[in-house]
């Protein structure tokens, strides 16, 4: 699906474009561990993500939307694709699939990611100021006194006083922990930040916190967000653009709105009205989905929805749908009903 | 296989004049004692759960809300923990008081709880199929070939395709919403009269979610059977609960119907709450917080135990603790523990 | 400084930390150091392995055959030296009637290579005799020895110069005055005064000191500063850092470099002054001199605690049963009085094989005093008690020794195999299935069989193939945590942030790997006092007179020596317990608060 035409992003090229990214894991078994088959996890996504942009990448768990997230990063070697990174907009954008690790380097201090377990993302040996500082020290920005006032600096944007960088992780919540990932996500001066479910496993008024805070920053530092997340509310509260993913596919794209409003596909139509609402007086129209995800080592032919799809034809089997414009290039999904 | 299914919440009020109490909590406490201090998990926690309803326990991490469930069906660790006050009153019996040998005769019978990882909740070495009879042989005393038709039965009921096939599988066999669905039918196996539901759907996709979410409000309307459902989603109260007791550090702080709740929330955790939901916000508009974190169980403040995080605690909020008042009674009676409660109002 | 906007972000975080109100962080020895001091059955491990291994370091001075301090007259090696002087001096008029060409000429293969060489040899070996002769000379009797020395050099000095009469007619007068000292000097014996001869006066020296090299010095000084750990270190805590526990735990580093600095400077100067050497397994002479009478001593020689040496045979006494029992108590013919060494008499003619009486030397406790043998001797009447506390060196040292090698190897390997996978992995799994496959204790076995003792001493052969054959459980458990920990999140993180491998495996994932290893380590070290006791008890270890726990239970297979076998096991158990004791402890106390 081409997402040149997509980006709603505000000043011109879009900062990251993915095209055809794939990953497939191989299987291995026997002794030798020779290749039995492979986990299509991504399968050909295209994506575009502009300055100053959220966009949110959708799916229930086993969709490949965290492995798309790393992939762009290349923390996990994508086997096919390409994503250009253009960080300003006068010079040509670099794939940043095509480098090697080494020329890769520099631009990490662009790219970074923040996670969703905040028990696992600190090194719980070192200290919430070394774990921040560290970055800065690796690649020679700061050291001394100045280093010291970069991380007072940082721990006070994430709204977490100085006093804490002497503390060591398990002394903090999980939003605390959280805000210090971030703070460590920021301290290179980012372009671009992949939230990898960074506010899935915290409680509601803490989510709430971090959300605001990641707005904040986004306004202040002029972020862009690849926000992957399961849960809808708060995708639709941060995101700007929506990409829906199913088995490794991204069936939908729109802007916010769109999707809410007018959700096209069948898949994000039942995943819309499965959400929960806060509102007991509501009348519930709940799409059910038959069955289980397929899986990714074998998906069903054609479309991959297909096998779970209330409204599938005989013609779903034969031939995956193209994606199709439903509107002024800010709205596309690809089924055949369409 | 193409439905679209209509419908509305039942409203509580029609069933209220027929319901008599199932399950009665009065001051409940259960604390943990350890080396650190003593955690004082539930700490005066009274409610009242009725026949046929669906009752939310809704609360975030460390609010007690597990260990109420755990207390109720007397699976609380000892040591380190232990049933300090309170009284269980099921039916009649106090629970808190009852023998093991009593305890073990309601368990899976009376009073059944299924759990949030159906990963680890299901023996991996045992099919499926002996997991639900073994309930059923031991409560219900029936013989093995009994036993297994009124599993396929259970299987059936919660909507597992083909069961013939199914009840001979391992649990490593199953997708965690099938497994969920198994964990439903062992629970629902003896007909108990009340399910806790520890978040049941917390581990699962949306999609399942509302599958497992649907299923067991059937089952309940089909049952007439009473459950305890804990989440810390407000969604999903708003969805299947009839009442709702909003928790915080051990304590319920409000107890309402869901939509007097919903519609209009009185204490101010429980405002704070919705404020922050993404969904009750408009967008452009920014969500509310509730600034700092939930304390530990081995230091809760004095007097309210919100007070650290209250925009409108006085220094009254610091002397006393607030009872429970009750602010109206239509709909089973709506309750918060609060001294300000007209400036909570306002909020 | 802060702009509204942070103003209005920042959460005024609730004072009360998560975890109570106290200002100062706990890392992650703080919460292991805490865990273990709740522990009683660890306090007590350690404590008794402390006292076993003080035991083995200090076994020198407990256990000894050579006095600490004797001041006496050497009458023997006064009378040896006088003997050999002429001998000296005349070889030494010998070699100055030679040129420099005819003594390369004549000389023997194994003799010095010049003349020069040669004369200073020889000059060495007069100074030495003059020395020992000046120590038990009183003052005013030392002159001629001085004359004696300056002839000496004077003629090397003419040889030199190349004054050849001179340095002949030198010479031959060294050689007349040594023939007149012999008679001059001769001692007076202090039994036959009226033989006369010169008074001779007593020398201080400190045989046991001179036995005890550097390397020895070291652990001791050592040892002492962790024995006194509680002590000093409060002082440290409290009068020079104030009680600070920031800058207690910056101090942790300098300390354990201080203990070690204080040790290596201690064993530096007792290798400058005393210069000791290591105790060699051969018989001290002084026990034996002092009673007969050769090393006549002018006050009281002080002794060790336990005046016995590990190699010190009292063949008459051999396998006699802890003196303390009633069935060791030897009558003054050397009989055993009761028990089962009693002799019978021969029930035809009543004869009763004779005994030699046992022979108290200078020091000993009496016959029959209970302190005299704590548990028995062995086939050589040596002291079995001394010969355990000398031979736990060398169990002690091997379980150490080759649980620190063997976790350093694993660690190693492990780490590479855990981060890398790919073939490295493979490859070192497959090695690992290999070795594992053979059964360990065997494979030591052989290895020992093969090895010469001469070639290898045994404690390092042992070591080194227990290591070799055990780092594969250690290897395992560090690429388990590799595996475990590379897909953690804050690893991930260090990618994201563009680190290095090295950096990431060093600073970030080793450290909280290491938590399953160390409980390892203290199994392995007990497993390896084990293996080494197997190994040595089989006959393939430690060879004698060296001893280890283990073969010290191989001395006799015969039920009634009893002591021979307890002993030793019970200090085996002993160890291998509060090794377990400690590990368990170890490992209850890694705190998952500080896991990942």
């Amino acid at each position: 699906m081409s997402a040149t035409a997509q980006t709603g992003g505000r000043d011109g090229a879009p900062l990251i474009e993915v095209e055809g990214l794939v990953k497939h894991f191989p299987i291995r078994k026997g002794v030798f561990s020779r290749r039995a088959g492979e986990v299509k996890a991504v399968d050909g996504i295209d994506l575009a993500v502009g300055r100053r942009e959220t966009v949110a990448l959708v799916g229930e768990s086993g969709c490949g939307k965290t492995t798309a997230g790393r992939a762009i990063l290349r923390l996990i070697e994508p086997t096919a694709g390409s994503a250009r990174y253009r960080p300003d907009q006068g010079r040509p954008a670099i794939d940043l699939l095509a480098l090697s690790q080494r020329e890769l380097r520099p631009y990490r201090r662009d790219l970074q990611i923040i996670f969703q377990d905040p028990f696992a993302s600190l090194n719980p040996r070192i200290t919430v100021g070394n774990t921040i500082s560290e970055a800065l020290v690796v690649h020679r920005v700061a050291k001394g006194a100045d280093l010291r006032e970069r991380v007072d600096s940082l721990l006070e944007k994430v709204g977490m006083r100085p006093e804490v960088a002497n503390r060591f992780p398990h002394e903090f919540s999980g939003g605390q922990r959280q805000r210090i990932g971030i703070a460590r996500a920021l301290a290179l001066h980012p372009k671009f930040i992949v939230c990898d479910e960074a506010v899935s496993a915290l409680d509601v008024s803490i989510q709430a916190q971090i959300i605001n805070l990641l707005k904040d920053l986004q306004a202040e530092l002029g972020l862009s967000y690849l926000f992957i997340a399961h849960d809808l509310s708060v995708v639709k509260y941060l995101s700007d653009r929506i990409a829906v993913m199913y088995l490794g596919r991204i069936v939908e794209t729109g802007t916010t709105r769109e999707i809410f409003a007018h959700p096209a596909h069948p898949y994000t139509k039942a995943l819309l009205s499965a959400v929960p609402r806060p509102d007991p007086t509501r009348k519930r129209i709940r799409i059910p989905l038959e069955g289980d995800v397929p899986s990714p080592i074998d998906p069903p032919s054609g479309c991959h929805f297909r096998t779970r799809c209330p409204v599938a034809e005989p013609r779903c089997k034969e031939s995956y749908p193209a994606a199709r414009d439903l509107g002024g290039g800010i709205h596309s999904a690809a089924c055949h009903l369409l | 296989m193409s439905s679209e299914l209509q419908s509305a919440h039942p409203s509580a009020t029609a069933r209220r004049a027929n319901e008599r109490p199932l399950l009665e909590i009065r001051d409940l406490a259960t604390h943990f004692f350890s080396e650190e201090g003593v955690a004082r998990a539930v700490d005066g926690v009274s409610f009242t759960l009725y026949e046929g309803e669906t009752l939310g326990l809704v609360g975030e991490s460390g609010c007690g809300k597990s260990v109420t469930a755990l207390s109720v069906m007397r699976l609380i660790p000892d040591p380190p923990g232990r049933i300090v006050a309170g009284r269980i009153l099921f039916q009649g019996e106090d629970l808190a008081r009852a023998s093991q040998a009593d305890m073990r005769r309601i368990r899976g019978n009376e009073i059944s709880m299924i759990f949030q990882e159906p990963m680890t909740a299901l023996n991996p070495v045992y099919t499926v199929g002996d997991q639900i009879q073994e309930a059923i042989v031991l409560h219900q005393g029936l013989a093995a070939s009994a036993a297994r038709e009124r599993s396929l039965s259970m299987l059936e009921k919660v909507g597992i395709p083909s069961p013939d096939a199914r009840i001979d599988e391992y649990p490593h066999q199953m997708s965690g919403g099938m497994r969920q669905r198994v964990m439903i039918a062992m629970a629902m196996s003896c007909d108990p009269r009340l399910l806790i539901a520890d978040e049941p759907s917390t581990a699962l996709d949306v999609t399942i979610q509302a599958q497992i979410l649907d299923l067991i409000r059937q089952l309940q309307e089909e049952e007439g059977m009473s459950v305890m459902l804990i989440t810390h989603d407000l969604g999903v109260i708003a969805e299947t609960a009839h009442h709702v007791a909003v928790m915080y550090a051990g304590k319920v702080v409000e107890y309402a119907g869901v939509v007097p709740l919903f519609g209009r929330p009185r204490h101010p955790y429980t405002i704070g709450l919705f404020r922050s939901l993404p969904d009750l916000v408009a967008p452009g508009e920014r969500l509310s917080t509730i600034p700092g974190i939930v304390p530990s169980a081995f230091h809760f403040p004095s007097g309210c135990r919100f007070r650290t995080r209250c925009p409108i605690a006085t220094e009254r909020c610091a002397r006393e603790e607030p009872p429970l008042t009750q602010v109206s009674d239509g709909d089973g009676g709506h309750t918060v523990a609060c001294h300000h409660l007209e400036q909570a109002a306002r909020l | 400084m802060t702009d509204p906007g942070v103003a209005r972000r920042a959460i005024p975080v609730s004072d009360e930390w998560a975890s109570g109100a106290d200002s100062y962080s706990k890392d992650y020895w703080d919460l292991v150091f805490e865990q273990l001091a709740r522990r009683r059955l660890f306090k007590v491990g350690l404590a008794v392995l402390a006292l076993l291994y003080a035991t083995a370091i200090y076994a020198p001075l407990i256990a000894n055959d050579r006095p600490f301090v004797l001041e006496a007259i050497d009458y023997r090696s006064y009378k040896a030296a006088l003997r050999s002087l002429s001998p000296v001096s005349a070889s030494l008029a010998g070699l100055l009637e030679r040129t420099p060409q005819e003594y390369a000429q004549s000389r023997r293969p194994d003799s010095p290579a010049t003349l020069r060489d040669a004369l200073e040899l020889e000059r060495q070996a007069a100074a030495g005799r003059v020395q020992t002769l000046g120590t038990y000379l009183p003052a005013e009797s030392r002159a001629p020895l001085v004359e004696l020395m300056e002839l000496v050099d004077d003629a090397l000095a003419a040889r030199a110069a190349g004054e050849a009469e001179d340095a002949v007619r030198l010479g031959d007068e060294a050689r007349e005055r040594t023939r007149a000292l012999r008679t001059d000097l001769k001692p007076l014996d202090p039994l036959k005064p009226e033989q006369g001869g010169l008074a001779l006066v007593g020398a201080k020296s400190f045989p046991l000191l001179d036995a005890i090299s550097h390397w020895e010095v070291f652990f001791m000084v050592l040892w002492a500063a962790v024995l006194t750990w509680p002590l000093w270190n409060r002082l440290i805590n409290r009068r020079l850092l104030g009680g600070d526990r920031e800058r207690i735990r910056r101090w942790r580093r300098r300390k354990l470099v201080g203990v070690l600095g204080l040790s290596a400077l201690g064993a530096t100067v007792w290798s400058a002054t005393v210069g000791g050497q290591s105790a060699t397994f051969d018989v001290a002479p002084f026990k034996g001199a002092l009673t007969s009478g050769e090393i006549a001593p002018t006050s009281e020689p002080v002794f060790a605690l336990l005046p016995f040496g590990y190699a010190e045979t009292h063949l008459t006494e051999n396998f006699r049963p802890p003196t303390w029992r009633r069935d060791a108590r030897l009558d003054d013919d050397g009989h055993y009085v009761s028990g089962f060494r009693r002799p019978k008499a021969d029930p035809v003619t009543g004869y009763v094989p004779p005994a030699t009486p046992v022979e108290v030397r200078q020091a000993e406790p009496g016959v029959n005093s209970p302190w005299r043998h704590l548990a028995g001797t062995d086939e050589l009447g040596r002291d079995f008690f001394v010969r355990m506390i000398w031979g736990g060196r060398v169990s002690l040292a091997v379980g150490i020794l080759s649980a620190v090698l063997l976790t350093l190897i694993g660690v190693v390997v492990g780490s590479l195999a855990g981060y890398f996978g790919g073939w490295v992995d493979m490859l070192v799994m497959r090695v690992i299935e290999i070795l594992q496959s053979i059964p360990a204790f065997f494979l030591i076995l052989m290895t020992m069989a093969f090895t010469d003792p001469n070639v290898v001493p045994p404690i390092i052969a042992i070591v080194v193939v227990i290591a070799l054959i055990r780092w594969t459980g250690a290897a395992r458990l560090v690429r388990g945590e590799f595996l475990r920990l590379r897909e953690q999140e804050f690893v991930i993180s260090s990618r994201a942030l563009g680190f290095s491998s090295l950096r990431t495996i060093f600073r970030h994932i080793l450290p909280n790997a290491m938590s399953p290893v160390l409980v390892n380590a203290a199994f392995d070290v007990a497993a390896g006092i084990l293996i080494e006791s197997a190994v040595s008890y089989l006959g393939f270890g430690i060879q004698h007179p060296g001893a280890s726990w283990g073969s010290l239970v191989n001395e006799s297979k015969s039920a009634d020596h009893w002591w021979i076998q307890v002993f030793p096991g019970v200090l085996i158990f002993l160890t291998v317990t509060c090794y377990n004791l400690v590990g368990d402890a170890v490992r209850d106390a890694l705190d998952p608060k500080m896991k990942v």
